[in-house]
């Protein structure tokens, strides 16, 4: 009795550093951010773990069935911690209260097995030789599942596995109780019932463990889908792997983290060093942030304004500490002002102009898109454009879609405006095309305001980015035009043609 | 596409287009969306025909000129009456909306009409509506030879049409159905080199004899006997006769009179195909305009020179002379259940001929020359995202081969904001199955909850499943839709002399006097009959 009683301890003290464990690798994993994640976790399991001894005081009666409930919990909702934390990822908007609520749960369970241990083993010991016994069994305990979790259970198991590996552990310790004789307890057909039903749960779970990471499509480990939602106007989609974060908007990749310093250094800082000092920014898309995070190192700024359709991508790009690490912070920039309306009707309804527009919106790769890439549009934007302003238009790869990129250039070009168009070479994206433009003839840019702590972008590496080799030279194309769509129809059979 | 709604879709696209034109008299579905039936009451309208017991009018006003009718043709009458600074007038209308055949509706998702929802771009003749155009914005400027520059923001919207036939949508509504039907290719090709031929016809006097509007057209030529006989018989006459082309027709003359070719003469199917030649710098020359809420963008425009001088929910219930030369009206405000009595100098008939007929039953008997007006309905549904049937991309005009619909309209198509996952779609359908008026008066008695469930059924021989989708569903009924120029309508010398004025006190405009009920024949006769008060003694005096 007293030995099956006190290797139980070393198990329940295993068991309880295995789910801390897991919460906070998963957190790290998911969240990203692993000393921020691994301190909270520990810090609320352990004050979790207090709170569960605290109220150990007020379990008076029927001790040993109280003790025996609580390993049950602990087995079900430790067994299954990792693989609720792993799948409901995506489907909640609060993730992280959810990993606390779940971790704090756990922690009061746990922190009531000890005292009740205590009490239950009051008469089987000196109140001496029970401390001394539990404690040493409970860090041995520790110290087994601090050493088997990294070396052992993750790499031959995997973090589903392990939990549920460790819910069967506490479970058995239960039916151990139930089933043996010599423990006198109360309603033990009850016990018998919920323990053995546990115990099967638990097991099937285990043994299925390897289709259960096959059903949860985020367990593909190279690259998982770690938020999903779909808004009215878009579906976005955020996937990581070990190199980094990337958006998708309906199915299109918008960036990778890797790499996209590139794109967006490129999206502005030519841009801003054709204009002389610039005041008055105009974003119409990028409500990543991104564009912000670079516009913001140049201190003249005095406001810059936002506009995107979609409150969503701003909202997730304020509040999601993963992205928010991403743009820096960008959008709670105290210059910044953020308007979530449809760009279009936001051009026509303004009045205000800017001297640097900088237009980053998805590919014109459906109709409504494609609006936004026409001559009425880009007229519309340059009466928003000061007389020496210039604007910059992210537009498509000049050589997967040369035709799509030149047209917009010809757009650009009927409104009135003198253009310049550069393309640079992204990773992710490919080669990957930009157009200047502006109410007066295209100056070189002027490099000398720009800020010195870029990582890609530089006055040479411009000189060869205006240079287009033969396969994605200059192309007669139609104007885009709302009645005609004639980007459209290019984007959709060169990009076609290139996948 | 993932595999369930690829699942989904082949369900969809099995079941597509099985069932045509079945109007069940089924009971009412139970309804997750909201349905509203647009337009005056139908029992409002009808109190014209029993007036025995008429009260007497609680106000006397009295006005210099009143237009009955708030319709293109009236709207036209005051936009060029207050153009030149005349205010003495007033215009009445029945309805609620101004516009006529060119009113619309609005959800939170858009705009959509109700009716009349494009106007081709115009023949360089008809420089009044080429002004209006440019005023109001629709046309930005023209070129030295005087050549219009369209505003691209009103021109039709890429994509603009597509074609349902064998099971997928193709684009375009010709180029659909020549590829389905290579080999009868040879027999349209005979065709439009006859309507090409029609297209430069002139008569005597030198001008066309098809043109838009009429006023340029020729008035003396030798085309009379294509009004003597069908289109349909003159199809089969002149061996144009095929399944792509005869359902092609069809479609046209449906969709613009309201009829098929068997009950349409052959001068006014030729006239769809021969009175347009339009040029324009910045855009195909059969390119149309059209806005989000139809032609009622066009009538708001007009009004909009007059807002103060239109009243709407005014019904005209009796025309009397008083005194020499003036009119006196009996109007009931159904809103307000109120009867006014308005004199004036010169009365403006802006209704349909039938109309007319019994306004003037006491003071002008003679036999009116009346043109039949086949029924619709109109039928708008707002539907949640859904999965279409595969092929082209939803356009701006959506036709389903050999479907009793004309097909719908995808409204949005026209909005430059992004859409927000609604669909705005209105289906139009004439009501054409027997005799016009036999279809009224198995309308008259039909419940609300009877035409609802009439239409979703139409739809669902569509989009078998559309039902899941609905959150919104509004009908407007159209008892007298537009005219249909039949046998000898349009060339016959009544239909002109009717349209005259009487004693230089009673005047018409309406599109049954042009027999073709075209935005531009409507703005035409406004034209012309506000120059016609303009120039009597003593209009612009009194103002």
């Amino acid at each position: 009795m007293r030995i099956l009683f006190l290797v139980s301890v070393a198990v329940i003290a295993t068991c309880g550093l295995i789910y801390e464990l897991i919460a906070g690798t998963l957190a790290s994993y998911l969240l990203g951010d692993s000393i921020t994640q691994f301190s909270t976790i520990i810090g609320v399991y352990l004050f979790s773990m207090g709170i569960g001894s605290y109220f150990s005081k007020f379990v008076q009666k029927r001790i040993l069935e109280t003790f025996i409930v609580v390993e049950i919990l602990v087995g079900l909702l430790g067994g299954f911690s990792s693989t609720l934390l792993y799948s409901l990822f995506n489907h909640l908007e609060s993730f992280q209260f959810f990993i606390y609520a779940l971790i704090g749960t756990i922690g009061i369970l746990v922190g009531l097995e000890i005292p009740l241990m205590m009490r239950i083993l009051k008469d089987e010991f000196d109140f001496k030789d029970l401390v001394s016994h539990i404690f040493s069994f409970d860090y041995a305990g520790a110290l087994l599942a601090s050493l088997a979790f990294p070396l052992f259970f993750v790499p031959q198991m995997g973090l589903i596995k392990t939990s549920l590996f460790f819910g069967i552990l506490n479970v058995l310790i239960a039916l151990l109780l139930i089933f043996n004789r010599k423990v006198k307890i109360q309603r033990t057909r009850t016990f018998q019932l919920i323990g053995t039903t546990s115990f099967i749960v638990l097991l099937v779970a285990f043994v299925l463990g390897d289709k259960i990471l096959r059903y949860t499509e985020d367990m593909a480990y190279d690259e998982k889908v770690i938020y999903s939602k779909s808004t009215p106007y878009q579906r976005i989609t955020l996937t990581s792997d070990k190199n980094g974060t990337k958006l998708f908007l309906n199915g299109n990749l918008q960036f990778y983290s890797a790499d996209e310093y590139r794109y967006h250094e490129a999206l502005v800082h030519p841009v801003m060093s054709l204009v002389a000092n610039p005041k008055k920014v105009l974003i119409l898309g990028g409500g990543d942030g991104f564009a912000v995070r670079e516009l913001i190192k140049y201190k003249t700024i005095e406001s810059i304004q936002l506009v995107d359709l979609d409150p969503e991508m701003t909202r997730l790009f304020k509040r999601n500490p993963q992205l928010s690490a991403l743009n820096d912070s960008a959008l709670f920039h105290p210059k910044l002002r953020i308007t979530n309306q449809d760009a279009f009707i936001w051009l026509k309804t303004n009045k205000h102009v800017y001297d640097v527009i900088l237009i980053d919106l998805p590919d014109p790769s459906n109709f409504s898109l494609g609006k936004l890439y026409t001559d009425q549009f880009y007229k519309a934007v340059g009466e928003h454009l000061t007389k020496n302003g210039a604007l910059v238009v992210q537009s498509t790869s000049p050589f997967v879609a040369p035709k799509s990129y030149w047209c917009i250039a010809n757009t650009l070009q009927i409104t009135g405006l003198k253009i310049l168009p550069y393309h640079t070479f992204i990773p992710s994206f490919g080669d990957w095309g930009y157009l200047l433009a502006s109410k007066q003839a295209t100056r070189q840019p002027d490099f000398s305001k720009m800020p010195s702590n870029l990582r890609f972008f530089s006055p040479d590496a411009f000189e060869s980015m205006c240079y287009f080799p033969k396969d994605v030279a200059y192309r007669t194309t139609e104007i885009n035009r709302l009645n005609n769509q004639a980007l459209v129809h290019y984007f959709e059979t060169e990009w076609n043609q290139f996948q | 596409m993932n595999r369930r709604s690829f699942v989904k879709r082949l369900a969809l696209g099995s079941l597509a287009l099985g069932q045509l034109n079945l109007i069940q008299a089924c009971k009412a579905p139970s309804t997750q969306w909201k349905f509203k039936r647009s337009g005056i009451p139908m029992s409002v309208a009808h109190s014209l025909r029993s007036r025995s017991t008429l009260p007497t009018p609680s106000a006397v006003v009295e006005h210099d000129c009143i237009i009955i009718g708030a319709g293109i043709s009236g709207l036209s009458v005051g936009y060029h009456l207050a153009k030149t600074g005349a205010t003495n007038f007033l215009v009445l209308e029945m309805e609620e909306q101004i516009g006529g055949n060119a009113q619309f509706g609005e959800t939170n998702t858009g705009k959509f009409p109700q009716g009349a929802h494009y106007l081709p771009v115009q023949n360089l003749e008809n420089q009044p509506l080429l002004d209006f155009l440019h005023a109001i914005g629709s046309i930005s400027h023209f070129s030295l030879d005087g050549i219009p520059y369209y505003n691209e923001a009103n021109l039709c919207h890429e994509p603009e049409e597509r074609l349902f036939i064998n099971g997928k949508w193709h684009e375009g509504i010709v180029e659909a159905l020549l590829q389905v039907y290579p080999n009868e290719k040879p027999i349209w090709d005979r065709f439009f080199r006859r309507m090409q031929y029609f297209q430069a016809y002139k008569g005597a006097d030198g001008k066309d004899v098809f043109y838009i509007p009429e006023r340029f057209a020729s008035l003396s030529h030798d085309l009379v006997h294509l009004d003597q006989l069908s289109f349909q018989a003159y199809l089969t006459e002149n061996d144009f006769r095929c399944t792509s082309l005869d359902w092609y027709l069809n479609y046209c003359c449906r969709d613009d009179y309201g009829q098929n070719t068997a009950n349409i003469s052959a001068f006014a199917g030729i006239h769809y195909f021969a009175a347009r030649k339009a040029k324009s710098k910045n855009c195909s020359n059969d390119a149309m305009l059209t806005w989000p809420e139809g032609n009622a963008f066009l009538a708001n425009q007009l009004a909009s020179a007059f807002p103060t001088q239109i009243q709407c929910t005014t019904l005209v219930l009796r025309v009397q002379k008083s005194g020499d030369k003036r009119y006196e009206l009996l109007a009931y405000n159904w809103k307000k259940k109120t009867y006014t009595a308005y004199i004036t100098r010169r009365l403006v008939i802006c209704t349909p001929r039938h109309v007319r007929a019994r306004l003037l039953a006491d003071t002008d008997n003679r036999n009116w020359l009346v043109p039949t007006h086949q029924p619709w309905w109109v039928a708008t549904v707002e539907l949640k995202p859904f999965s279409d049937f595969s092929g082209a991309f939803l356009s701006w005009d959506n036709v389903i081969f050999a479907h009793q619909t004309l097909g719908y309209i995808h409204n949005l198509n026209q909005q430059i904001a992004q859409p927000n996952g609604n669909t705005l779609l209105t289906f139009y359908k004439p009501l054409d199955s027997t005799s016009a008026s036999e279809i009224r008066k198995a309308y008259e008695h039909q419940t609300d909850s009877e035409l609802e469930a009439e239409i979703v059924s139409e739809l669902k021989s569509i989009y078998p499943e559309i039902e899941k989708y609905i959150c919104y569903l509004e009908v407007r009924l159209w008892g007298h839709g537009m005219v249909s120029p039949g046998i000898n309508y349009v060339t016959n010398p009544m239909r002109k002399e009717q349209q005259k004025s009487v004693d230089g006190a009673l005047y018409f405009a309406h599109t049954d006097d042009a027999g073709f009920s075209l935005f531009e024949e409507a703005f035409d006769l406004g034209y012309q009959l506000a120059n016609q008060l303009l120039n009597t003694n003593g209009y612009v005096d009194s103002l």
